[in-house]
């Protein structure tokens, strides 16, 4: 992956990411692209104790999500954008590295979002803009925005700010509590920074931080051990066997780019990951176990995120991570060879995932480690014979299934059962909203009306 | 993809062909041109509706952020909001093409020459082509598919072709001709805009975008030519009593037009970031320094010529003492009707008059009407400007 947008400083332990696309370092794809990769290999590295978010040059933090993208890119994108920068500042905000903002200028919209995620904001003194101007472009905060800033200010002051869409001081947001503290323009950004150090090194967790591995990783992965093919709707991502020299990350960060991929592809309906690996992930150390199942529930969690069907293709029985990716997919389609065998899975999964499998998984005894046999798993459903995957998941592709009902359905279910059931309504509505919206839903409806099959077109 | 060398290229039929539908809609007498050429024009290259690349200046980017990389061959290439500002900048150029199409034609035939109106023909045409040109960028390609919305080049060709004057980017191309005078006060003004932004762009950082700046370059030199020939010869007509028009309606279109031309370079503190992804050579600022400058000598050269055809006695010496009390033309102060000015905060209902000087808001549309062509304050966008200082 070529950096272009975040230049990183390692200084004391801290990571200074600094923000870089002129003029006003605007939130696109390609930028937080290089936020994820970056935080996701500083997470890894023992040696880092914190983050310093801050801009390039003294004019902007961010202006927020790049309205010319918005403008141009069209819906799908900009729906699919909007996903993705939720999830990245969830990630970030989630993770054990302190954070801290360095608010070197203006910071509007998506900016202010990104800037809310931190665990501590320093803003230089002057006359510049704070707020959230959204609701003056017919929008409102999409990234967390609305909810982040209700619980920093105070649900009033939250909403005085984001309904009028006008933008504040540093100083009122000093007074509001938006900002911790405003430094003098005079040597901000050295002072800023060393302030920020200073927080980080008092907050920065001590526990966390013994992981020795995944330090050497270079940015840029040589990837021709994943591969990503589409043909007519259906993605297929091939894990060959050299994939068994990399580690967990490493494949968790090459599935990462691919899915991220997939997700912008608006003519995919469905995903088979064909594994050709006997193990997975090879140096998966105790002491990684608690990052790693981070990473594994942020990188997996967009395979249960998709809209879009997912199956896993199994040949043998799954090894730990292999395991792990088949609780995120929708279908486990093994072969009939290993049907037919008397092997065991073992399983050792602590993944919260596991409860959406009360029926097909037998419960633990009492070592963390157990072993079912594969023909158990077959007759709860968990595995299921299939010799032809990817003719199998034809049913999900138009024109035979109506690919983007079955991928909200398939939404509404995986991301609303998690949540409290009124939640999990609302998304449900909102998603048959849009359906309601989709040509494939007239066509349905018609089609079983003139009683004939429909043709699905996926629009 | 291989080094644009000197090349004619046609576009993919789907757009080739909407083009020529657009040009059957909105400039039907493009086939008049191709029978008169010869008779207007003789010993030039007869016109053909096609894209055109030169080599670029240089293979490598030579300023900003990306300084000393090799310019960027696919659109897949430019990230972030590079991308995003590179296709901002192809549809606003595009959008002035067929924008000024659109204006021309309402007023082409009421030309007060055979040579003036096959003139302006011309220029519809080459800005036609300069059209095509950008849909070349946008369509030669395939890597746009790549860059977000798979149709984001095809909706953006999509979005040109279905505007109108009152929907074009710039408000210079929102402007309804009220005569023929219109067409050629614009040439003068707004296609010496489009000269400044074309050799900008000559460096621009996407290699396809600054092969294809030099031939338009050179087909917006005649329009520079047209522009200021004709404006010299009705002036100087007008001044002597010859024509339909008098000095002051010259000087009204100059009113009008000079300040539309200077918010094309849009503001001067901008253009920061243009510098940055080299899609432009020098900042807004300097732009309009440069223009200002060049066309302040035209104004000169403009009063000299009356002034020459009024005392024909005159020597150039004599001529140029004469130019220092007296000025039949000039150029309205840069704060007069600045559109764009009125709807930012700092500057938002301060309104100018040509010298510059602040007016009551309450006073300015009596004074607009004593300063502009009558018929432009009853165009739509002459009404819309006119209501914000209403009551």
């Amino acid at each position: 992956m070529e950096t272009n947008f975040i230049h990183v400083q390692i200084h004391n332990q801290v990571a200074i990411l600094e923000l870089d696309d002129p003029s006003a370092n605007t939130l696109t794809f390609h930028l937080l692209q290089e936020l994820e990769q970056h935080f996701l290999h500083l997470e890894a590295d023992p040696s880092i104790r914190g983050v310093i978010l801050i801009g390039k040059g003294d004019k902007f933090f961010s202006g927020g999500v790049n309205i010319g993208m918005l403008l141009t890119a069209g819906r799908q994108h900009n729906s699919h954008f909007i996903l993705y920068a939720a999830e990245v500042l969830d990630y970030i905000q989630s993770s054990q590295l302190p954070v801290v903002t360095i608010i070197n200028g203006n910071i509007t919209g998506g900016g202010l979002e990104l800037a809310l995620i931190a665990d501590y904001r320093i803003a230089v003194e002057g006359d510049y803009n704070i707020g959230f101007p959204e609701v003056r472009l017919g929008v409102i905060p999409g990234m967390g925005g609305t909810q982040r800033l209700a619980r920093l200010v105070g649900a009033q002051r939250a909403l005085e700010m984001i309904t009028q869409g006008e933008f504040i001081s540093p100083q009122k947001s000093h007074s509001i509590g938006l900002v911790d503290q405003v430094l003098p323009v005079e040597a901000f950004r050295q002072e800023a920074i060393s302030q920020a150090t200073q927080y980080i090194h008092q907050h920065a967790s001590q526990t966390l931080r013994r992981a020795q591995a995944f330090k050497h990783f270079p940015l840029l992965l040589e990837k021709n051990w994943v591969e990503l093919s589409i043909e007519a709707g259906l993605a297929t991502i091939t894990l060959h066997s050299a994939c068994e020299q990399y580690s967990a990350l490493e494949i968790l960060l090459a599935l990462n780019e691919l899915i991220l991929e997939l997700r912008t592809d608006d003519a995919v309906y469905a995903l088979l990951i064909d594994n050709r690996c006997t193990t997975l992930g090879c140096d998966d150390s105790s002491e990684q176990v608690q990052l790693l199942q981070r990473q594994i529930a942020y990188i997996f969690g967009r395979i249960s995120g998709y809209a879009r069907i997912s199956a896993l293709a199994v040949r043998a029985p799954l090894s730990p991570l292999a395991f792990e990716l088949a609780l995120y997919c929708d279908y486990r389609l093994c072969r009939s060879a290993l049907a037919q065998s008397d092997a065991l899975q073992q399983i050792n999964s602590l993944s919260p995932e596991l409860e959406r499998y009360q029926d097909f998984i037998p419960a633990p005894n009492s070592s963390e480690q157990w072993a079912v046999p594969v023909a158990q798993l077959i007759a709860s459903s968990f595995l299921k014979p299939q010799d032809q995957p990817a003719e199998w998941l034809q049913r999900f592709i138009p024109p035979t299934g109506a690919g983007q009902a079955i991928g909200y359905a398939k939404l509404a279910i995986t991301q609303g059962h998690t949540q409290a059931v009124s939640a999990a309504l609302l998304l449900e509505r909102h998603l048959q909203e849009q359906l309601f919206m989709s040509n494939d839903s007239k066509e349905g409806m018609k089609a079983y009306v003139e009683k004939r099959k429909p043709f699905f077109t996926g629009a | 993809m291989e080094r644009i060398i000197d090349q004619q290229f046609t576009i993919a039929p789907k757009y080739h062909q909407a083009l020529l539908d657009w040009q059957a809609k909105h400039f039907p007498d493009m086939a008049l041109l191709d029978k008169y050429w010869d008779k207007h024009f003789p010993g030039e290259k007869p016109f053909v509706l096609c894209a055109k690349t030169n080599p670029v200046k240089n293979d490598l980017i030579m300023q900003g952020k990306y300084r000393g990389r090799a310019k960027f061959q696919q659109a897949r290439d430019m990230r972030g909001s590079m991308l995003y500002q590179a296709l901002r900048i192809i549809k606003a150029q595009c959008s002035t093409e067929l924008g000024s199409i659109q204006q021309h034609v309402d007023t082409v035939d009421a030309s007060h020459s055979d040579y003036a109106r096959f003139s302006v023909l011309r220029i519809m045409a080459e800005e036609l082509r300069h059209a095509y040109q950008m849909f070349w960028v946008l369509s030669h390609d395939s890597s746009w598919a790549s860059t977000g919305d798979k149709r984001i080049a095809d909706n953006l060709m999509d979005e040109l072709l279905a505007m109108d004057t009152g929907s074009h980017v710039l408000d210079a191309f929102n402007i309804n001709f009220t005569d023929a005078l219109d067409n050629i006060a614009f040439a003068c003004f707004i296609d010496r805009v489009g000269k400044f932004q074309l050799s900008m762009q000559e460096e621009f950082a996407y290699a396809p975008m600054s092969a294809s700046m030099r031939p338009m370059l050179k087909e917006e030199a005649f329009h520079l030519k047209t522009g200021w020939e004709v404006l010299r010869e009705i002036a100087v007509n007008a001044s002597l009593g010859i024509g339909a028009w008098q000095l002051a309606d010259v000087q009204k279109k100059i009113n009008l037009w000079y300040p539309r031309a200077l918010e094309m370079f849009g503001n001067s503190e901008g253009g920061e970031s243009n510098l940055q992804f080299s899609f432009k050579t020098i900042s807004n600022a300097e732009a309009i320094q440069g223009y200002i400058k060049e066309v302040e000598s035209l104004m000169q050269s403009l009063n000299a010529s009356i002034i020459a055809a009024q005392h024909p006695d005159l020597s150039r010496s004599a001529i140029k003492e004469r130019l220092l009390i007296d000025s039949p033309l000039y150029l309205p102060s840069t704060r007069f009707l600045r559109i764009r000015a009125a709807t930012d905060t700092s500057n938002a209902q301060r309104v100018f008059d040509v010298s510059g000087k602040e007016l009551a808001v309450g006073d300015y549309s009596r004074y607009l009407q004593q300063v502009l062509p009558e018929k432009f304050l009853s165009t739509d966008f002459g009404r819309q400007y006119l209501a914000q200082f209403a009551g």
